[in-house]
């Protein structure tokens, strides 16, 4: 995960870095890095989870998971097990 | 003004779904109830009742305080009214049909009409009537 | 003379395509799959002044990843289909996650024009797009339209014909930046060392490719002259941080140019946003999703049976008219075979077009992701995911269309699963069994006995699911990564077109097995000559009592056994099949009087006798559309094979565990 670390934008050095399915709903965070692997990884890059990106947290499923999330305009749905492998930082965010 | 209507409408139609679905379900698990004319004994379309009841009383609270976006219930609550009396319209159709073609009509009766799931339908069109466009404004067309 | 040219839409899925390409072609279009794979492609054609315009509907993708079989599909025909012109549609309401998409069609190399859709919803809230910026920024040609309403049809088509005129063009590429750039220069060096790969693909797509870890691009290096080269160069870098970087500048390039285009009201509530706090709340969620269900299941099997009954009426009048043939053989070949094997092909119509109209609006509006979303937590505890819910539900109700559904399934093995697990759960056609036999054995309590077969079929179903992704089809569903996308009223054309594109597939390509199947059936119940039809004598009925003794140990007798033979054409047969044998005729008193007097049976063979109807191989019309959606034989056969051991082996351990609980011999 480190070789990623000078991905942060310096506007997210402030704030605690967690993992995108710690964030409670309704919330907003923004990317840190994406320690994803694989093709999994390219599709949420490609879906706009890119380092910097502010990401809503709408609201959890009725069962408390999935996750639904607004990303770079649209809204998209995450496995909390899948939202693990974002790192995201809950500070230095627009209110 | 308008919202003490909205209210007022979601409250009404919230306790005639539950209170006939509570009836339906009742008469379906009770054997001794009689069913009454225009409440059937059905477990599973009481159900259906009941939840439509509960979409519309959900919003009472929000629409009471004016929180924004309690109207959502009242609206989906009005689309599901009318999806389902469409279903009881056209599944009361069908049994028609088969009784033209393959029974007896004349033990077909217009009292079949008689479902709340149809009846209750016709007070969510006049809700739709007033209030469907302002909400259907931010719904494209696919 | 008129000009011939082809092309291709592509575009992100939920953003108004197959709207637009009925606008554009209208009727003339057709529905075929993808070569080698299960994945519907539709074409159509028109004529727009001298030009004859063929149009193809690439499946909806994110991006040109390999990720998942869409996205391979959409680029191979890109790049192999040499399509003239590329358009994209793009939702005007999400030009971001949309122009994520362009910045990959355009390195691809090929001319390329924008229609810009649902321009009207994005105009309605308020935000104001310069076409002409945009067009001038994109060094693509921007074309407004509204799919929906017919409008910009006109003007997409001239600007994809002056497009198609122009010649290649430059690979308007964005620059990734000082780190990436010169990786992508060193590849290209390397990657021109094999003409013949960079005469099929533009270098710099490839390249950018191999340095996203494609794996669709990897399998061509690695039977390429280049491919030492290229590897020496991969080797040294961290290639998951080039990934990141490339996204994250394409995603740059968005941004700087959208402030300069158009001007966007995002951020206040949509409609969107309210039903979604209601149909996805915490409690009501869950009770709308299953009201809904009932609404579709109603809808479907209740208001489809007065139609059913005409396709029987019409039926049985052919069926009596054939009966007055000389020879008699003839007549049974076209009453009971040929009719018989036609109506089993056309009864399921009403169904399927009802449930697929259904799941068309369901889909077009938005609602089926959420009900993938409501279901998802629960279907995942059993290794499914939130969107195989429907298709057991349906299931019900009847199989095929049932295992139709699950075309909304994006993953293989997903759907696979969904599919083969869906012949337990118990259908309408076995209840007439249920009811009969439930009904003799267990006077005292039928329905006990009825609903208890329901949840078995429920447990078979789930406890495969968990056996195939232990052995078979291992992993985990596929990633939840779903676009939720906004609400939208479906448009009757669309989901009618819908409907037809798919019923009309069932009879194209399961039809023609399951006439087969009933044919090969009516042979065998209705030869040698002269023998009564379905009888002992027939060779059905000699098949039956050769195979009887391999049925011995669950305690069925020769009659059981023959019938379960007649059930594969449709499984209520099974008790017409029982009269026939037991010389009772269609007679259900007389039928019930010679079952209970019948020795052999007992309440326990009749339950095993249940429990395998429940299980045993589908119908011939569930076997067919189990070929039709797997798109595979060898998948059609394990279904038949697994479900009938499984049925064997539920009966034997009834019939044997009450042998041993009550005593002796099978009563």
């Amino acid at each position: 995960m480190n070789q990623h670390d000078h991905l942060q934008k310096s506007s997210d050095s402030s704030g605690t870095v967690t993992t995108l399915d710690k964030v409670p709903a309704p919330g907003k965070c923004r990317v840190v890095a994406v320690p994803a692997r694989g093709p999994f990884r390219t599709r949420l890059l490609a879906m706009g989870f890119v380092p910097g990106a502010g990401i809503e947290v709408l609201r959890a499923a009725p069962l408390g998971d999935p996750v639904e999330y607004r990303v770079k305009g649209y809204c998209i749905s995450l496995r909390k097990e899948e939202a693990r492998l974002i790192s995201v930082s809950t500070g230095g965010v627009d209110p | 003004m308008k919202n003490s209507i909205k209210l007022f409408f979601s409250g009404i139609m919230g306790a005639l779904y539950l209170g006939c679905g509570f009836l339906e379900i009742g008469f379906w698990i009770v054997p001794g109830l009689a069913a009454m004319e225009v409440v059937p004994a059905d477990i599973l379309g009481g159900f259906v009742l009941c939840v439509i009841g509960l979409v519309f009383l959900a919003g009472v609270p929000g629409l009471r305080s004016g929180t924004p976006g309690a109207i959502a219930y009242l609206f989906v609550g009005l689309l599901l009214s009318l999806a389902f009396g469409l279903v009881a319209f056209l599944a009361i159709g069908a049994g028609w049909l088969e009784t033209a073609l393959f029974g007896d009509l004349s033990e077909w009766s217009a009292a079949e009409m008689a479902v709340p799931m149809l009846y209750l339908a016709l007070g969510s069109m006049a809700g739709y009537a007033a209030w469907g466009r302002e909400f259907f404004r931010g719904v494209a067309r696919a | 003379m008129s000009k011939k040219i082809t092309i291709a839409l592509a575009g992100n899925p939920n953003v108004g395509k197959s709207t637009l390409f009925t606008a554009i072609t209208g009727k003339r279009q057709h529905t075929g799959n993808w070569p080698g794979v299960t994945v519907e492609k539709k074409s159509g054609s028109v004529r727009h002044h001298d030009t004859d315009i063929e149009v193809v509907d690439l499946p909806g993708t994110y991006s040109l990843t390999a990720y998942s079989q869409d996205e391979v599909i959409a680029r191979d025909f890109i790049i192999d289909g040499k399509p003239d012109v590329v358009v994209q549609v793009v939702d005007a309401t999400s030009l971001e996650r949309n122009l994520y998409l362009t910045t990959q069609l355009s390195e691809l190399g090929v001319p390329l024009v924008i229609a810009l859709n649902m321009a009207d919803m994005a105009e309605q809230r308020g935000d104001v797009i310069d076409l002409q910026k945009m067009s001038k920024y994109l060094e693509i040609p921007v074309v407004r339209t509204v799919g929906s309403k017919g409008e910009g049809i006109g003007g997409l088509l001239d600007a994809v014909v002056r497009e198609s005129g122009t010649s290649p063009h430059h690979e308007h590429s964005i620059g990734y930046g000082d780190r990436v750039e010169p990786v992508i220069a060193d590849l290209i060096e390397a990657l021109r060392q094999d003409p013949a790969l960079t005469s099929r693909y533009p270098p710099r797509w490839l390249a950018v490719r191999l340095l996203e870890g494609d794996e669709d691009a990897e399998k061509k290096i690695k039977v390429s002259r280049a491919r030492d080269a290229i590897y020496s160069i991969l080797s040294g870098i961290d290639a998951g941080e080039y990934e990141a970087l490339m996204a994250d500048r394409r995603y740059e390039v968005i941004a700087a140019v959208l402030p300069q285009v158009c001007t966007t009201c995002v951020g206040e509530m949509t409609a969107s946003d309210l039903i979604d706090r209601v149909v996805t709340s915490r409690y009501l969620g869950i009770p709308i999703f299953l009201v809904l269900m009932w609404g579709a299941f109603e809808l479907t099997f209740t208001v489809a049976s007065p139609f059913m009954a005409m396709i029987e009426a019409v039926q049985e009048y052919l069926a009596g008219v054939a009966a007055g043939i000389q020879p008699g053989w003839l007549a049974t070949l076209i009453g009971d075979g040929l009719i018989g094997g036609v109506g089993s092909v056309l009864i399921f119509l009403p169904n399927i077009f009802i449930l697929l109209f259904l799941l068309a609006i369901l889909e077009d509006s938005g609602y089926l992701a959420r009900a993938a979303f409501v279901m998802d937590r629960l279907m995942y505890s059993i290794g499914l995911p939130g969107r195989s819910f429907i298709p057991m539900i349906v299931g019900f109700g009847c199989n095929v269309p049932a295992i139709m559904a699950t075309r909304t399934i994006e993953d293989t093995s997903d759907r696979l699963i969904t599919i083969l697990i869906n012949p337990f759960i118990s259908c309408g056609a076995r209840l007439p069994v249920f009811v009969l036999f439930a009904g003799l054995f267990f006077p005292e309590n039928p329905g006990t006995v009825i609903f208890g077969l329901y949840v078995l079929g429920i447990v078979v179903a789930i406890a495969s699911a968990k056996l195939f992704r232990a052995t078979i089809l291992p992993g985990k569903p596929a990633p939840f990564l779903m676009e939720m996308p906004p609400y939208r009223l479906p448009t009757a054309m669309t989901s009618v077109r819908h409907m037809w594109d798919r019923g009309s597939m069932y009879i194209r390509k399961a039809g023609g097995i399951i006439l087969i199947g009933a044919l090969v059936i009516w042979a065998l119940a209705a030869s040698p000559a002269g023998v009564e039809y379905g009888s002992a004598a027939s060779y059905a009925g000699m098949i039956g009592q050769a195979v009887q003794p391999l049925f011995a140990p669950l305690g069925f007798n020769w009659e059981m056994t023959v019938s379960l033979i007649f059930g594969f054409v449709a499984k209520e047969i099974v008790i017409a099949s029982l009269g026939t044998l037991y010389g009772v005729g269609e007679d259900a008193g007389a039928l019930e009087g010679a079952l209970l007097a019948d020795p052999a049976l007992g309440s326990i063979t009749a339950l095993a006798f249940m429990v395998f109807v429940l299980l045993y191989l589908p119908c011939i019309a569930t076997m067919a559309v189990i070929r039709k959606e797997t798109g595979s034989w060898k998948w059609t056969a394990f279904s038949i094979v697994f479900g009938t051991a499984v049925a064997y082996l539920a009966a034997f351990i009834i019939a044997r565990g009450g042998a041993l609980l009550f005593g002796g011999v099978i009563p």
